[in-house]
């Protein structure tokens, strides 16, 4: 059969196809579901016949055409649903985290190593912090903890404070989480020079004695916001190591299944900064007892350990 | 045919083809999500900011993070794989196999980003502007036979030619099909039936230009010999006299 009788018996069918899909991609809308597979099948056959027999570029491109649009309706992929949303939160994160546990440590190692080092430091030579901050940020966060001088902050300020933590902080996640990829040494970087700042921060405080208004203030959101930290540098070299350790699988596969295994973890971190973001700048600020403010830090670090350590057990192997 | 076309196989024994975009058309569609996203945030920043005092500036702080993660995987996901910067560049991104692309390979492909637009280049002296100059990004993007970027292999995502709806309605104008002076390989026939298809697209001189290679063929020159060719297209696609 050439060409032209080709196309002639079959340029009304081919019409009435591009319509349906017209109406679908316009109307959202297919008036006889049932038959639209058995028209894609043959439409794909017509455009394997017309391949085969060479016929033109032009008509190929026609029915390929057609045939794409047709494939992406008919195989388009699961939608968003809240249960499996939850079930995110419920299963898939803390799942995620328990699987990685032996990274999830290197991690915290990486973190609080450097974190506790500088501190000890500084308490042996308080000159040192002159070597991590500047004299501005010494001045900075002197002002700023300080229990001499009260702060209070009206509520449209905090609410500044929110959107700032939010986009400070989330953003270093992603960050960390994404330079992983350079064979992990991204993170690593990250979670070293984090650890090296919060740590001198702290250090330096602690030696001109404002460590009772620093620890008041961070220890509200603290326990979300360090472990998420942690387990942005987690998610992070691991999608590094899958990189230098692909085991059985090409490198491009296992960083593709790697990369999207760890989901959940970066949804995780991204809820938990949000709610320190959240703690930080509506919590944290108020003058409360101490007992009040440390048993709230307590009660959510417990309550962290308890969350990754048995929810979504249930269906593990 | 030369091209760089990826074919998909498909349940149904078939291969589409898909048409992997290069590193410039993309760099424009990201100048344009640029220039788009910036105008935007900027004008409701200076709304919330003059109009809710601080208030305000949380909230354009947040609008600020989720635009900068965010907008293109929105578009990506809700608008059919186009941001606007895309569509206006007529690109589309879809999954490896060709499916529309979902919620989790889209926030992956953006979030990796960061990696893609390595390295960071201070442009001023005093560093406070420091801009992605995605140099690693093009680069991988270059290596890669389906011009994939770091972000895209990790999600599994392609950047394609999104195809309007080829409708196509090809008479050969004032044509009076003729047969070939000599007998033509089946390679040879394919060739004129594609140029005698393009002849609306293309203008005389450049028909002509390309007549001109067959001339030969036809024992003539210029437009006249483009007719000739336009003929013979017209013979072979099945039309007698």
């Amino acid at each position: 059969m050439n060409q032209e009788l080709f196309e002639k018996r079959f340029r009304d069918e081919w019409l009435a196809f591009d319509t349906t899909l017209h109406g679908m991609e316009k109307n959202r809308e297919l008036n006889d579901p049932a038959s639209f597979p058995h028209a894609y099948r043959r439409l794909c056959k017509h455009l394997a016949l017309a391949r085969d027999r060479q016929y033109s570029v032009h008509l190929v491109n026609e029915l390929n055409a057609m045939a794409k649009r047709a494939h992406s309706y008919l195989y388009k992929s699961q939608q968003f649903t809240v249960h499996k949303a939850l079930r995110v939160f419920t299963h898939d994160f803390p799942q995620a985290v328990r699987k990685n546990a032996g990274l999830f440590w290197l991690s915290s190692l990486l973190f609080y190593g450097p974190f506790f080092a500088v501190i000890i430091a500084i308490n042996q030579r308080p000159e040192l912090a002159y070597s991590f901050m500047s004299d501005y940020q010494i001045t900075t966060i002197e002002e700023m903890y300080d229990p001499n001088t009260p702060k209070d902050r009206g509520a449209a300020e905090d609410v500044m404070m929110f959107g700032f933590y939010i986009q400070n902080n989330v953003g270093i996640a992603f960050r960390t989480f994404a330079s992983g990829l350079l064979f992990g040494v991204g993170s690593v970087i990250i979670l070293l020079f984090n650890g090296f700042a919060i740590g001198s921060v702290a250090g330096h405080l602690i030696e001109v004695g404002f460590q009772d208004t620093f620890l008041r203030f961070v220890c509200g959101h603290s326990p979300f916001e360090l472990t998420a930290i942690v387990l942005a540098g987690m998610a992070g070299m691991k999608l590094g190591f899958s990189l230098l350790l692909p085991g059985n699988h090409s490198r491009r596969r296992k960083m593709m299944e790697t990369a999207h295994g760890l989901l959940p973890v970066v949804y995780g971190m991204g809820v938990m900064l949000v709610i320190a973001a959240f703690i930080e700048a509506f919590w944290s600020p108020r003058t409360l007892t101490a007992a009040l403010k440390y048993g709230f830090s307590g009660f959510f670090w417990l309550l962290l350990a308890a969350y990754f350590l048995y929810s979504g057990r249930e269906n593990e192997n | 045919m030369l091209d760089t076309t990826h074919p998909i196989e498909t349940p149904e024994g078939v291969s589409l083809e898909l048409k992997p975009a290069g590193p410039t058309p993309r760099a424009a569609a990201w100048v344009i999500d640029l220039l788009i996203r910036a105008t935007g945030v900027g004008v409701i920043y200076i709304g919330l900011v003059l109009f809710l005092g601080n208030l305000g500036g949380g909230l354009a702080l947040i609008l600020f993070f989720l635009t900068e993660w965010f907008y293109s995987v929105f578009f990506e996901v809700k608008a059919g794989g186009q941001t606007p910067g895309k569509k206006i560049m007529k690109l589309t991104v879809v999954n490896q196999d060709g499916t529309p692309i979902g919620w989790g390979a889209s926030i992956l492909r953006n979030l990796l980003r960061t990696v893609d637009a390595l390295p960071l280049v201070a442009l001023d002296q005093n560093g406070s502007g420091i801009y992605p100059v995605y140099g690693l990004g093009l680069l991988v993007c270059l290596l890669n036979k389906r011009f994939q970027r770091l972000g895209d292999m990790a999600a599994g995502t392609l950047v394609i030619y999104a195809e309007e709806t080829y409708a196509r309605e090809v008479n050969f104008p004032n044509a009076d099909p003729s047969p070939p002076p000599q007998a033509l390989t089946l390679q040879e026939q394919k060739a004129l039936i594609t140029f005698g298809e393009r002849s609306e697209r293309l203008n005389q001189a450049r028909a002509a230009e390309l007549a001109d290679v067959l001339t030969p063929l036809t024992g003539k020159k210029g437009w006249e010999g483009a007719q000739k060719l336009f003929d013979i297209a017209a013979w072979f696609m099945g039309g007698r006299k």
